[in-house]
């Protein structure tokens, strides 16, 4: 038996006040954005994923690399391609149909990093009139999303000078196979319907053949449990599509803001005994309406561009969010809800037993 | 020490608001509830207490604010923070 008291996969975004994307403008042929990252294996990179902000006028040309750092962290302004760099240049529109988008920026030649290498993927000018009038920004990073961080981080280039930031960051690194850094269009913040038994939860599943079965005793979520007004009785659950397998009533005046979003809640269930779940089935964690008077509940999460972001965040492809109408439950494969599984127990096929956390995040 | 930015654009695009600032950074709120909150998130924070703190911590100042009501109000565009 292995005891891991308090594992989490990857690093949990915890949302902190409403997160706002922060656009830096590159509007000077000196300015630019990076990401400092390390590569998690040695399959080639093919595209670095950056959400385009809003475009002024004509844009200019800009240009993505991949670059190695200097001992200050900063770009070396160096492509690590060499001889086949992965230097592409790359034109906005001069319309509105980038705008708030992410954008996959395709590399002139794919650069395969050793495991674990350090990178920057930097964003600079390239050519053609740039200046107030003629210009773009970029989202290189989210406010309110995580703080203070360390390493991965954006930079920003202005005037010719590198600053770290210790915001949030927004990009991707995009392989053959997978995807990761922490690739995101938009924010999820569309509250349910008032309808009772209307649900918003994460659709999980932990892949089959990685253990026997698990318990879940409770969730940790970013989201509202209430509508306009507090004083509600949202369920917090844990279904499968053949029906309800936990649940707890939650009063809403308990939370210090209800019906404010982005707020955290670290919610068990009240069952005497918890129900063994099979891996490789998919379950329902999340949030079910009890009240038809401003009683929606709210998961909030990241929009993706598309479905294969989910490969950044921990469980891939397997936790992703789905809602639930009163028969039927549609899933959403373009949304990563912060939203993650306190686990009572994990059986391995050896019997091993493991507890902790499953983390949603930035990395996994 | 003098620390000061300077709001260079505010525009609505789809719905969407940007505010840009003289060090290049432009926010970008989905709509006026989010840029609301950020707000109010911001105010209810350190932010008047800071306010307060700068007054209050100058020498000739020790007392100055003791006693005194710091106020964040949204719905005064004009007089977002006083001190009363």
């Amino acid at each position: 038996m292995a005891a891991v008291n308090g594992l989490t996969l990857g690093m949990v975004p915890l949302p902190s006040g409403n997160p706002s994307f922060s656009n830096h403008t590159l509007d000077a042929n000196n300015d630019g954005i990076a990401f400092g990252f390390q590569a998690r294996g040695a399959e080639p990179i093919t595209h670095i994923l950056v959400r385009y902000g809003l475009r002024t006028g004509t844009p200019p040309a800009f240009i993505a690399t991949l670059e190695g750092m200097t001992t200050g962290g900063a770009p070396d302004a160096a492509d690590v391609g060499g001889g086949s760099p992965t230097a592409k240049i790359f034109t906005p529109p001069a319309d509105t149909t980038w705008d708030g988008t992410q954008q996959a920026i395709e590399l002139t030649n794919p650069f395969t990093p050793a495991r674990g290498q350090f990178l920057i993927a930097t964003i600079r000018y390239s050519s053609g009139t740039i200046d107030a009038s003629n210009n773009s920004t970029f989202t290189n990073e989210v406010a309110g999303l995580v703080g203070n961080l360390g390493f991965p981080c954006s930079q920003r280039l202005t005037a010719g000078t590198w600053a770290k930031r210790q915001s949030f960051p927004c990009f991707g690194i995009r392989t053959a196979t997978t995807r990761y850094g922490s690739p995101m269009e938009a924010l999820y913040n569309t509250r349910s319907a008032s309808t009772v038994g209307h649900r918003q939860a994460v659709k999980f599943t932990l892949p089959a053949g990685s253990g026997t079965t698990k318990k879940v005793k409770g969730i940790r979520f970013f989201g509202s449990p209430a509508g306009v007004s507090a004083a509600k009785a949202p369920v917090i659950g844990l279904w499968s599509a053949a029906g309800t397998i936990q649940t707890v009533t939650f009063d809403s005046d308990f939370s210090t803001g209800a019906n404010s979003s982005y707020l955290a809640y670290d919610i068990y269930f009240d069952e005497v005994t918890l129900t063994a779940l099979n891996f490789g089935t998919a379950y329902y964690a999340g949030m079910e309406v009890a009240d038809a008077v401003n009683g929606g509940v709210l998961l909030n999460g990241l929009q993706l561009d598309s479905a294969d972001d989910l490969d950044a965040y921990p469980g891939g492809s397997n936790f992703h969010l789905s809602t639930f109408d009163g028969t039927n439950w549609a899933d959403d494969a373009t949304v990563r809800p912060f939203a993650e599984l306190i686990l009572d127990d994990v059986s391995s096929a050896a019997g091993g037993i493991v507890t902790g956390l499953i983390g949603g995040g930035l990395a996994r | 020490m003098a620390v000061s930015i300077t709001c260079t654009s505010v525009r609505v695009i789809n719905g969407k608001r940007y505010v840009r600032w003289s060090d290049k950074e432009e926010l970008e709120f989905a709509n006026l509830a989010d840029a609301q909150a950020f707000v109010r998130n911001a105010l209810t924070g350190d932010v008047l207490k800071a306010i307060g703190i700068a007054r209050a911590i100058e020498a000739g100042n020790l007392n100055a604010l003791q006693g005194r009501t710091i106020t964040g109000d949204l719905a005064a565009a004009a007089n977002i923070v006083r001190i009363a």
